[in-house]
């Protein structure tokens, strides 16, 4: 049996599956057709419902995946044959020439000017767009140059040009074309396969009825994200094929029993009123079939708008004059600038040529086909080969990571005995070693992160007088400074001690900027961000002048908190291997069996008399997890039983199991909630929802934490809900969610330590006098009230912080009046010094 | 000069600010400390010997202006 899993598809599914089992503890190999990572997330502006940036919500994920030594990339690449047996399947995979050698690319972009061949269409931009023959796919990772062989006059000819020496060769000083590359076979023995390989738009003949590709400015809704993408080929801009903008665009969304399209069609469109708000914009459709209720919050918030809902049963397109398009729908007829074709999705083709070449017959619709009798989504017709994401059919992204949690749970219980077998050990850091009195030398990396930040203010002014504040010893202005080439290369000259991005909100990407600091030898706490993005450009978007004077004073304090800034060193934290899962619902067993399968010990609470008296014990796959839960001797089950106080942090809980009267209480590392009744046993002291700051909504279900990426996460880390807790949903679903919810916990309980922020409280001794007015009002119940003894026999008072349990909120912080405790990282004197920077100025 | 504040076993003890001079001088506090509740560590440094000691209050009493706000 192998430890390590083969991913196909480097979408949002086949991402977040693969980051969800090396967080278990397996190695990945990740292989995808296109020679960037991302799918179709990658190419889209927002995501629905929650109307997120997708690819600022992408990036930073996919340069944290591609930087884990666990992780094997392989891109531009094709999966030819996968034999064997769960547990042990032989892999080969086809590796198509990029003429240009990865390892040495350094993503200069120097041999872009000088070919020769441009004005090629890019087809990450379906067509739009010009790139020459050289060049990136896409602004994603991996950022390295390929050669489109069909194109390049070299490849074609033998000559560029009347040179015998291409000029891209001459320009590239870390000689990394390669012409002679063929194309490469590797193999690969994995122990389980994911197929994530996502779906496509079908532009079949029937696309063309309604003018697709014979008349001007019609489009399909994916070419259209790409024309909204701030990262797209008119920037952000909408604009059609003879460079006008619109001001009117109509959607037109096929019949499809998926709710995707029209979703898809409702963000388009609030997504282009809200850069041209006196556009007209008419949604046709044909059928809608919501079925989530955020789904349907999402369009009742789009009628409040100027949207134009219309219902339709046919339509007919016609060529219009000065490039508009003519529609005629029941009687009724409608000129538009442009016309946006929703049409249903199916697998992608390379989908149904890889079933094919691994034995998975597809199924009518072209997705992977099942066993007889078995609906489990998860599941194809081969074991240990599972499948997840749009592969299985069309969905929203909170969907596809859901499943992909799903697939990663599956494989981890399959190779669990194999668990960190295959895992190599992180790299030592190497970091300059920096004292508080070192003279402050800081590096300022400032992005333009396309038109977000350099379309929006003057960033050149902005550079300027960033070089002019005191110790700013380099200013250096990058497309992307998430990639982290430019901030690696530049701290390892060892010519900084302290670093200031101007870019995105740390909320996102203070992690990655985290791990490219490092990468660069500098402590990661010597680090700071400044959000130009979110408190500039996107606040500001209409004022360039406000924006830049905005984006000086947010550095002129980034940069006095920077000088202040000191070493710090992570905390590991032990973890109790165990987890408690409270409900027997559907979601809750399958997740209890998960991860008792994974080798980790459960504790499942369910407040009826027997697991056999849940509502769906009728369903067949609900009826073979209670025999096999029953069979399974990590799991122990508590039933008629209730939950009753918790307490602890991520890796570290204890929570009070009340069955009879009689407590219990256990260690556990995560909590998984998989009910939306009532488990709370009956205290006067408390319960566990207050203890672990649960909320639920209006209709009883959990809040969870924001964000589509964290569908089965709450805001209190090691905390996880599904199934019933979240929303109504099938039983099928709810397994699938319970399978997830237990990869989200395998993820923290199989390991043996968690690395802690040092951000956390830290007593001042000398000006604490054990007042206690911060005690009470940590939400932690993490500080301690101590005396000690005087040698005069008198006695004093301070407080302790068990730094385990701190979440470094800094409410003590707030409430103290004698500044005698406060945040690592966060000291009252750097606000002061921010504060007095931005008065001195006004 | 001790520090103010130390480590032992993962719990926080205070300096009680004296200096002795020998063990059973230290000793000697160390049980007085000890009597009233106490715990109490003690270490040497350059001859000389210095106790922290350590009680958890259980009734908390809000001592001295609020903060402000």
């Amino acid at each position: 049996m192998k430890g390590s899993v083969l991913v196909v598809g480097a979408g949002p599914a086949g991402m977040r599956a693969s980051a969800e089992l090396l967080r278990q503890g397996f190695k990945v190999i990740l292989v995808e057709e296109k020679p960037t990572i991302g799918g179709k997330m990658a190419q889209i502006d927002k995501m629905f419902p929650s109307n997120e940036c997708a690819s600022c919500t992408i990036l930073p994920k996919m340069l944290e995946l591609t930087s884990d030594p666990n992780m094997v990339l392989v891109t531009f690449a094709e999966v030819k044959s996968v034999a064997g047996e769960a547990g042990d399947f032989r892999v080969r995979v086809i590796k198509k020439p990029r003429y240009v050698d990865p390892m040495k690319c350094t993503a200069c972009t120097d041999c872009f000017p000088v070919c020769p061949v441009g004005g090629l269409p890019m087809e990450f931009n379906f067509g739009r767009g010009a790139s020459k023959a050289i060049s990136f796919y896409s602004p994603f990772p991996p950022r390295k140059a390929l050669i489109n062989p069909e194109k390049c006059t070299y490849i074609l000819e033998g000559k560029c040009g009347d040179k015998d020496i291409p000029p891209c060769v001459e320009a590239c000083e870390p000689e990394a074309i390669v012409f002679s590359q063929k194309p490469g076979e590797v193999e690969f023995n994995v122990g389980a396969v994911i197929l994530a390989t996502g779906m496509q738009e079908l532009k079949t003949k029937s696309l063309e009825r309604f003018g697709y590709r014979k008349i001007p400015n019609i489009l399909t809704a994916l070419e259209y994200e790409r024309l909204l993408s701030g990262l797209g080929p008119t920037g952000g801009v909408v604009t059609r094929d003879d460079k006008k903008e619109p001001q009117s665009v109509t959607w037109y969304v096929l019949n499809n029993p998926s709710p995707i399209g029209f979703m898809t069609a409702v963000a388009e469109a609030m997504g282009t009123i809200e850069r041209n708000p006196n556009s007209s914009v008419s949604i046709l459709y044909e059928g809608m079939n919501l079925i989530r209720d955020d789904y349907k919050s999402f369009y009742q918030k789009a009628k409040e708008t100027e949207i134009n809902f219309i219902k339709i049963d046919s339509l007919k397109v016609d060529k219009g004059i000065n490039g508009n398009v003519n529609i005629s729908y029941s009687k009724e007829t409608l000129e538009t600038e442009m016309l946006v074709l929703v049409p249903p999705y199916i697998p992608t083709s390379s989908a149904r040529e890889l079933a094919e070449k691994i034995g998975l017959e597809p199924d009518q619709w072209g997705f992977f086909s099942k066993k007889a009798g078995d609906t489990h989504p998860i599941h194809t017709s081969k074991e240990g080969i599972f499948v997840c994401g749009s592969a299985q059919e069309p969905k929203g992204i909170d969907d596809a990571v859901i499943q992909a949690c799903a697939a990663a749970s599956q494989a981890g219980a399959l190779l669990a005995p194999c668990r960190g077998k295959e895992m190599i050990p992180p790299p030592e850091k190497e970091l300059l070693p920096v004292k508080p009195e070192d003279e402050p030398s800081i590096l300022t990396v400032i992005c333009r992160c396309g038109l977000n930040i350099a379309g929006l203010l003057d960033i050149d002014e902005l550079a300027k007088y960033t070089e002019s504040l005191p110790h700013v010893k380099h200013v250096e202005l990058t497309p992307f400074g998430c990639d982290g080439v430019k901030i690696r290369e530049l701290l390892k000259t060892k010519k900084f001690n302290r670093l200031i991005i101007g870019g995105c909100s740390p909320k996102t990407h203070e992690d990655l900027f985290f791990l490219h600091t490092e990468m660069g030898g500098l402590n990661r706490y010597l680090m700071e961000i400044v959000n130009l993005r979110n408190h500039c450009t996107w606040v500001h978007s209409k004022d360039k002048h406000k924006a830049t004077e905005k984006a000086k004073s947010l550095m002129r304090m980034g940069i006095k908190r920077t000088v202040m800034l000191e070493p710090l060193e992570d905390i590991h934290v032990p973890v109790t291997s165990a987890c408690l899962v409270i409900g027997g619902t559907p979601s809750g067993i399958s997740c209890a069996l998960k991860l008792g399968q994974s080798g980790m010990q459960v504790y499942l609470v369910e407040k009826e008399e027997s697991l056999v008296k849940i509502k769906e014990n009728n369903n067949k796959f609900v009826k073979n997890i209670i025999d096999e839960l029953s069979r399974n001797k990590n799991v122990k089950i508590y039933t008629d039983a209730k939950v009753g106080r918790a307490e602890g942090f991520v890796g570290n809980f204890k929570a009070e199991i009340v069955k009879n009267g009689a407590k219990e209480t256990i260690d556990i590392g995560s909590v998984i909630v998989a009910t939306k009744d009532d488990m709370k046993a009956e205290s006067v002291d408390g319960n566990f929802e207050n203890d672990l700051l649960l909320q639920r909504d209006e209709k009883n279900f959990f809040i969870g934490m924001l964000g589509i990426m964290n569908p089965l996460d709450f805001n209190t880390e090691g905390v996880f809900k599904c199934g019933s807790a979240c929303n109504d949903i099938s039983v099928l679903d709810a397994i699938v969610d319970g399978e997830g919810a237990a990869s989200r916990a395998a993820g923290i309980i199989s390991r043996k330590n968690l690395l802690k922020s040092p951000a956390i409280s830290f007593v001042v001794d000398a000006n604490c006098d054990g007042c206690a007015y911060c005690i009470e009002p940590c939400p932690a119940n993490a500080i301690t009230l101590i005396e000690y003894m005087q040698e005069d026999d008198s006695i004093k008072k301070t407080v302790e912080v068990n730094e385990a349990i701190c979440r470094g909120c800094g409410v003590c912080m707030a409430t103290c009046p004698k500044e005698g405790i406060f945040i690592r990282h966060f000291k009252p004197e750097y606000f002061k010094e921010m504060i007095k920077s931005v008065a001195e100025v006004s | 000069m001790p520090v103010v504040a130390a480590k032992f076993d993962g719990k926080k003890y205070m300096w009680d600010k004296g200096s002795y001079s020998t063990e059973k001088d230290a000793r000697e506090k160390m049980d007085k400390y000890e009597n009233d509740g106490f715990e109490v560590r003690c270490i040497e440094e350059e001859g000389k010997y210095f106790i922290y000691s350590r009680r958890v209050v259980t009734e908390i009493v809000l001592e001295g202006e609020p903060p402000p706000g």
